[in-house]
């Protein structure tokens, strides 16, 4: 028994088999305590407690709701289009989990010395990024399916909504992605993490990338301040407003496992993945030099480089690290700013993201071929570009829309 | 990292077994929770849809603003030529920097120099600006 368990885990199906276990349980366990990590967090910004009442500070709350939810009266009103408004939340799940496949979350291992090396990944395809794309772009069908299964005026508008929000800014995202893809010139994930290892993060090289990338996974997870879908001032609860329990439930599942997977992208792309520090190696490599604080640079190649299953599990953990930052500043970001109005938001992606976006790719193409795409001088481009569009926005002012542009004008009011 | 073995479909199982594990899962949570351990009533007005208790006026699925549909078209053609980009980037990156541990697949390239690459897409950009350029003076993107 234990002997055929040694040997399937000695193939690298039978690892990612292993890693895929873990990252399922992982993210589905992750999500019912990322809600309770995201109310205390609202607390923490609102200056109050959060919950606090089930187990100690509130750590059995997600318990408690999951029961909740499982028990509750699963409600499908007259009007819906019965097998639609019960496929809708099956397929946010199911979306939402199929990023984590091509995560590379502690890069190689073996399991002995002179054994194969094995990815630690769910799978390793050639067509990596590109798959990214491809499943994240499929989550828009969720909620568009749900909004017009549910035959209601809110929960239409509110698919509507999204469906035209997702479109618009998954261009400035592959834009960032193909900025990514002309640095490294790789399209798999773990092939831009070493490419980074080697020289430097591209969230260092490429900031304003990286911001951009951030704000379009904000808007494509349908999170404040993009969540108009589900905007309650105007929609109600936008295209959930007709789901109840465990139905309703599956929709937040999937909106955390998609905020979960899309931070893990974010990480192999811009964040060095596995690597505990920028430079790890040089810095590493300098530390040795220094007498007391050899043990440190020592540590640090190891964590980045050796194969041996410690290493990669402490790999693993800087990378889950790294998730948890992101997710944090996810959240941040909900409970400070306010929400966009939908003209607004259209007006950023198309107008202000996707020629920042070209601008960008454009600039990382003539570096390539200049044959220094990693270098100084994507910085340097960021840097120039940043300027130019803050000159931009400040010269072209305020634009008025829509109502205001019928307005009276008024004396000395511009 | 050398990444020698050719890819094949074999790379992708796991992802197969994830669908299914996923398919599986999602499909028994609703099971579990929509068929036992309840009772359900039916009523006229329990059953109507929730629109903030006003009485419903007709149909959810009504015409709706047409520059829904004109994003959308928008994404088709941007969507699509950014799809064409990713394996151009890759491409163009080995014609310049060359001694790839991949470089083999991309011989057949090598008749080409990297202005060529670099040219060929301008070209192709610059037609995706026209469109663009186009959309923006129409004002589908809201004003």
């Amino acid at each position: 028994m234990i002997d055929w368990l040694k040997e399937i885990l000695a193939s690298q199906f039978g690892l990612s088999m292993l890693v895929m276990l873990l990252a399922v349980g992982g993210v589905m366990g992750a999500a019912a305590w990322l809600i309770l990590f995201e109310r205390k967090v609202a607390a923490w910004t609102q200056d109050r407690y959060g919950p606090n009442r089930v187990g100690p500070r509130g750590l059995f709350q997600p318990i408690a709701d999951g029961l909740k939810l499982f028990l509750k009266e699963d409600i499908i009103p007259g009007k819906v289009d019965r097998a639609l408004f019960i496929f809708a939340p099956c397929i946010a799940l199911i979306i939402g989990m199929l990023g984590v496949a091509i995560v590379p979350f502690g890069g190689v291992m073996r399991w002995s010395d002179g054994g194969p090396l094995l990815k630690v990944q769910v799978a390793s395809i050639d067509i990596g990024l590109l798959y990214v794309v491809a499943v994240g772009s499929l989550g828009v069908y969720s909620v568009v399916l749900g909004g017009w299964a549910s035959n209601n005026k809110y929960a239409t508008y509110g698919g509507m909504r999204a469906a035209a929000q997702m479109l618009s800014y998954e261009v400035p995202l592959g834009l960032c992605l193909l900025v990514c893809i002309l640095s490294t010139g790789q399209l798999r994930l773990e092939g831009m993490v070493e490419r980074q290892i080697q020289s430097c993060w591209l969230g260092i090289l490429q900031p304003l990338v990286f911001v951009l990338f951030f704000t379009t996974a904000l808007a494509e997870a349908n999170r404040a301040p993009f969540d108009l879908a589900e905007c309650e001032q105007e929609l109600v609860g936008g295209f959930h407003t007709e789901y109840s329990a465990m139905k309703w439930a599956l929709f937040f599942f999937g909106e955390y496992a998609h905020m979960v997977s899309t931070s893990a992208v974010m990480v192999a792309l811009f964040l060095g993945g596995w690597e505990p520090i920028p430079f790890s190696l040089k810095i590493g490599g300098w530390l040795e030099s220094v007498s007391p604080l050899a043990w440190l640079g020592a540590m640090l190649k190891w964590i980045t480089l050796d194969p041996s299953p410690w290493a990669a599990l402490v790999r693993g953990g800087v990378y889950v690290g790294k998730v948890g930052c992101l997710i944090f500043c996810y959240m941040w970001v909900r409970w400070t700013l306010p929400r966009f109005r939908f003209d607004q938001l259209m007006r950023l992606a198309w107008k202000a993201m996707v020629p920042t976006g070209m601008a960008l790719a454009v600039w990382a193409g003539f570096l390539v071929y200049w044959g220094r795409p990693m270098s100084a001088w994507a910085l340097a481009g960021n840097g120039i570009l940043l300027l130019l569009c803050g000159m931009i926005s400040v010269a072209s002012g305020r634009p008025t829309t829509g109502r205001q542009d019928s307005l009276p004008k008024v004396e000395g009011v511009s | 990292m050398p990444t020698t073995e050719v890819d094949s479909l074999h790379a992708y199982a796991p992802i197969i077994v994830l669908v299914v594990l996923m398919v599986v899962s999602a499909g028994a949570i609703l099971l579990l929770t929509h068929f036992p351990m309840k009772w359900k009533r039916h009523g006229p007005v329990k059953d109507s849809t929730y629109e903030s208790g006003m009485e419903t006026i007709g149909d959810a699925r009504r015409r709706f603003n047409i520059r829904f549909y004109l994003v959308a078209m928008l994404f088709l053609l941007f969507d699509v030529e950014l799809i064409f980009m990713y394996p151009w980037a890759v491409v163009f990156h080995r014609s310049v920097t060359g001694s790839d541990e991949v470089a083999a697949a991309a011989v057949s390239m090598s008749d080409y120099s990297p202005t060529f690459f670099l040219g060929e897409m301008a070209v192709f950009l610059g037609i995706l600006l026209i469109g663009y350029a186009y959309a923006w003076r129409k004002k589908i993107f809201m004003g």
